[in-house]
């Protein structure tokens, strides 16, 4: 028997069952309704911070001023238009501020990814447990082999036929997906989108397909379709359910890493009252080995030192001089204090680092962990996209700090009496604009995720192939 | 009680009952070693930011041991929050730097009870009258002399027990050795709190067992029946949870945090700003307090507009997710555990009536020492008085409800 005539018996099976009809029903019903409500959010989200960009924007043109240019013009993460489909690193139950939303640190949403990675595995599970034991116990095993049909070819077109069977009505749900979102005027959908969604799909192929194969491994090594399925089930908790949220927390117990509050505190340590003891320590050396003539002043009060300067010219000299190097002592020093405190932030951050990195690791030994990485890099939610937000936020930040410092520096050159607190025209300054990181970059960057879901699907079908070699179908 | 016996026999050396009894065992295991690492973690950021003598501007709470049970929101209750003139700041360096957090979920036990045990439930239940029907044994157990009704509730008690029974005794085992543990402190709210999530946890137990049972009298055939469950736990455990979320903040229209810190973050700067150009056209008298004011009146307003739609956010959320046991099972642990939403609002509350009380001291507008903050987690009664009630009968009503449509549907059931 041929094995275009065993694919072709798979899917016409499939087409006349109940679970194909449920399986399109759930994956176009799912798919569209939770793109509709993400759609929906993301653009009261995407009004929501528009209006905050004009409302500080607003605020900087009515109240600019030097010293708290950082504070005012503070960036927030805007929202991806690709939230939509895929919600990756939500900042809500972070919970940043005294009055925010605990809602999202108890449930998360449903999005394309938790869809594929919980419900199409599932399903994949389900339409494969049985695809070897099942024809054994009706019998049809014996007789197909009987009929010259090569066990491999059998092996072979039951992947096939299922595979091509599931993912006709996922890709229906997700095209009708697609389909509505391209007609959002709120969403501007542009060409490298379209890559992005595509490149999504395509590595939900390869999701479904690995737990696909998994079935027909476990239901090649089981004698009934009942122990099948206890076996995909359990393995299908272990990779979906359990190996990704355990990785963090397991990486965390391998690798330790001081607590981020102690390293804070340490740091504040070091920038305040650390630095301030070090000036004072300085600043009485200095008095005693090149001022011991002001030792006197230093125990005096404001008044009574200005007093005492304005009756001696020579003294006030002298005081200028001092209070020239104290405040080179108290630069020094600072300079000195946040370069130490620098070292122990970047070596704190690297250490971090390697800690996510390590829960990385643990969590790609499940399907699932890759693809929740592959979806989140793709369309930028997730740890990847984070870090080139956090460097663009960071790159504006030097040039809106470097362009009010200038502007700053000017009206002081013309006033020497303005200052820092001064009302300064900030209305040409330069304004944050995201560049997303180029669709070619993003996919070279989940080529490995790629990689690795074909490998899992390729052993799986290995093992398959092995173990139906040797099965016993009586 | 033949029946209930037959079935307990049955099962029990059965490869289902080991295979699934194994699973559970090495989940709640892996669960607790992780929960109580991070209990530590956040023990020792609570060691290191508590204020070392009791000072009125600065508020944290400690972890509650039961978190590692039901984590729920206490890394967020956790926080150190410092009054200032500036507003109430959130320290937000205690949270993990390590992102993949947020990308999962917590493997807590109420995820192994809410996912794993409902799970278990059904595949023990899915076919206890099917299988019977393909076998030809249900003919044989009603002509043997069998009640209908018997039968039924033999299976319903005979299923739950097999699940419930070795849970139980898991559970019982990890909560002794997490009482010994070095940082946990037991007293008899610990014990009256997990007693009541074992109690819920049997409910919720029972009512995966009773659709079990339910779904194996619908249906005539265990391969259907088996997928029917599992479409069902998957609806009832992620899709109307997870939808009902997003549903519900569309709905709500609750302003994202961002919205919030901003305004309370523009509020301070021009206050600031406003008081520095007051103090150089020399208008002085009463700027600083002025401003504090100002700043003040800018965080209520903010607080008091916000939350009326968070209250009622949370109201929508609550009716939606509750339509699912698992849901309302969340809901109800995670209240009685101390790490709810009714626990972040009600330490919420109790600081800004802090601050409301204790305003004018700290501002020294009045004379005399603010008092300290005291604050303890609500105890069982407050859980029940405010929703855990609710939530508890939500999953007794869904079991009673499996368990009637099951009687009512198998007085009809044709065995042959």
């Amino acid at each position: 028997m041929r094995l275009g005539l065993i694919v072709r018996k798979e899917i016409l099976d499939n087409l006349l069952n109940q679970r194909f009809a449920a399986a399109c029903i759930v994956s176009v019903l799912l798919m569209l309704s939770s793109m509709i409500v993400l759609t929906s959010s993301y653009i009261d989200e995407w009004r929501d911070y528009q209006s905050r960009v004009a409302t500080q924007e607003e605020f900087i043109e009515h109240y600019g001023h030097w010293n708290r240019m950082q504070w005012m013009a503070r960036q927030t993460h805007m929202p991806v238009h690709y939230q939509a489909l895929v919600l990756g690193i939500d900042r809500e139950p972070e919970q940043q501020n005294f009055v925010s939303n605990p809602v999202s640190g108890l449930f998360s949403r449903l999005d394309f990814v938790a869809i594929v990675t919980v419900i199409m595995s599932l399903m994949a599970i389900l339409f494969s447990y049985d695809s070897i034991s099942g024809e054994r116990e009706a019998g049809l095993l014996k007789q197909m082999l009987s009929a010259g049909a090569a066990r491999r070819s059998i092996l072979f077109g039951k992947i096939f036929g299922g595979i091509i069977s599931l993912l006709v009505p996922f890709t229906i749900g997700v095209l009708s997906g697609i389909l509505y979102l391209s007609v959002q005027s709120g969403l501007q959908l542009r060409l490298a989108d379209y890559g992005a969604f595509l490149t999504l799909l395509a590595g939900s192929f390869f999701y479904i397909s690995a737990f696909f194969t998994l079935g027909v491994l476990v239901s090649a090594r089981s004698h009934t379709s009942a122990q099948a399925l206890l076996k995909a089930l359990f393995a299908w908790v272990v990779l979906v359910l359990f190996l990704p949220n355990v990785s963090p927390f397991l990486a965390a117990r391998i690798y330790r890493i001081p607590s981020a509050a102690k390293v804070n505190q340490e740091l504040v340590w070091i920038t305040s009252d650390e630095r301030d003891q070090i000036v004072r320590q300085r600043g009485q050396e200095l008095l005693r080995s090149q001022f011991p003539d002001l030792v006197a002043l230093s125990s005096m009060s404001r008044n009574e030192v200005a007093e005492r300067l304005g009756g001696d010219p020579a003294l006030k000299e002298r005081y200028a001089r001092y209070t020239s190097a104290y405040d080179q002592i108290i630069s020094d020093v600072n300079r000195e204090q946040r370069a130490k405190a620098d070292k122990i932030n970047e070596a704190f951050e690297a250490r971090s680092k390697y800690q996510e990195k390590l829960a990385t690791w643990i969590a790609s030994l499940s399907p699932l962990a890759d693809f929740v990485f592959l979806a989140t890099d793709i369309t930028e939610t997730g740890i990847s996209g984070d870090n080139h937000w956090i460097e663009e936020a960071r790159q504006y930040n030097g040039q809106i700090v470097a362009f009010a410092r200038a502007r700053y520096e000017q009206e002081k050159a013309k006033n020497p009496a303005f200052d820092s607190n001064d009302y300064l025209d900030m209305r040409d300054r330069p304004k944050f604009v995201y560049h997303p990181e180029a669709l070619s970059g993003r996919i070279e960057r989940v080529l490995p995720q790629f990689g690795i879901l074909i490998l899992f699907g390729l052993l799986f079908v290995a093992f398959a192939h092995v173990s139906f070699l040797k099965y016993d179908v009586r | 009680m033949p029946i209930f016996k037959k079935e307990i026999l049955e099962n029990i050396r059965s490869y289902r009952f080991m295979i699934l009894t194994a699973l559970l065992g090495a989940l709640m295991f892996i669960s607790i070693l992780v929960s109580y690492g991070d209990y530590q973690l956040r023990m020792e950021n609570y060691n290191v930011l508590k204020p070392q003598q009791p000072t009125p501007e600065k508020i944290i709470i400690p972890p509650t041991a039961l978190s590692i049970f039901v984590k729920g929101l206490d890394t967020n209750l956790g926080r150190l929050l410092q009054l200032s003139a500036l507003g109430i700041d959130v320290q937000v360096s205690q949270q993990s730097v390590n992102r993949l957090f947020t990308l999962f979920t917590v493997p807590d036990m109420l995820f192994v009870i809410k996912v794993m045990l409902s799970l278990m439930a059904l595949l023990f239940a899915f076919d206890a009258l099917s299988a019977e029907k393909e076998q030809g044994t249900l003919k044989l157990l009603l002509a043997g002399g069998a009640g209908r009704f018997g039968l039924l509730f033999g299976k319903l008690a005979g299923r739950f027990a097999l699940v419930f029974v070795p849970f139980a005794v898991l559970f019982t085992i990890a909560v002794t050795v997490v009482s010994i543990l070095p940082d946990v402190q037991t007293d008899i709210q610990y014990w009256t709190k997990l007693g009541v999530i074992l109690l819920a946890s049997g409910v919720y137990c029972l009512s995966f067992t009773a659709l079990g049972i339910l779904i194996s009298t619908l249906v005539h055939r265990s391969s259907t029946a088996v997928i029917v469950s599992l479409a069902a736990w998957t609806l009832f455990i992620f899709i109307i949870p997870n939808l009902g979320i997003s549903f519900a903040r569309n709905m709500a229209g609750v302003p994202p945090g961002e919205r919030v810190e901003m305004q309370g973050r523009l509020a301070a700067v021009q206050a600031i700003y406003e008081r520095i150009q007051k103090e150089k056209s020399g208008r002085n008298e009463h700027i600083g307090i002025d401003m504090v004011n100002q700043v003040w009146a800018a965080q209520r307003e903010i607080f008091e507009n916000y939350r009326p739609r968070l209250d009622a956010l949370m109201r929508l959320t609550r009716a939606i997710v509750r339509t699912s046991p698992a849901g309302a099972l969340t809901f109800l642990m995670t209240d009685v555990a101390g790490t709810g939403f009714m626990e972040d609002m009600r330490l919420k509350d109790a600081v800004m009536l802090h601050v409301r009380l204790n305003y004018n001291k700290y501002m020294h507008i009045e004379p005399g020492e603010p008092g300290s903050f005291a604050y303890a987690r609500s105890s069982i009664g407050d859980a029940f008085a405010l929703s855990a009630l609710v939530d508890s009968l939500v999953i007794v009503a869904f079991a009673f409800l499996c368990i009637g449509l099951a009687a009512a549907r198998f007085a009809v059931y044709d065995p042959r």
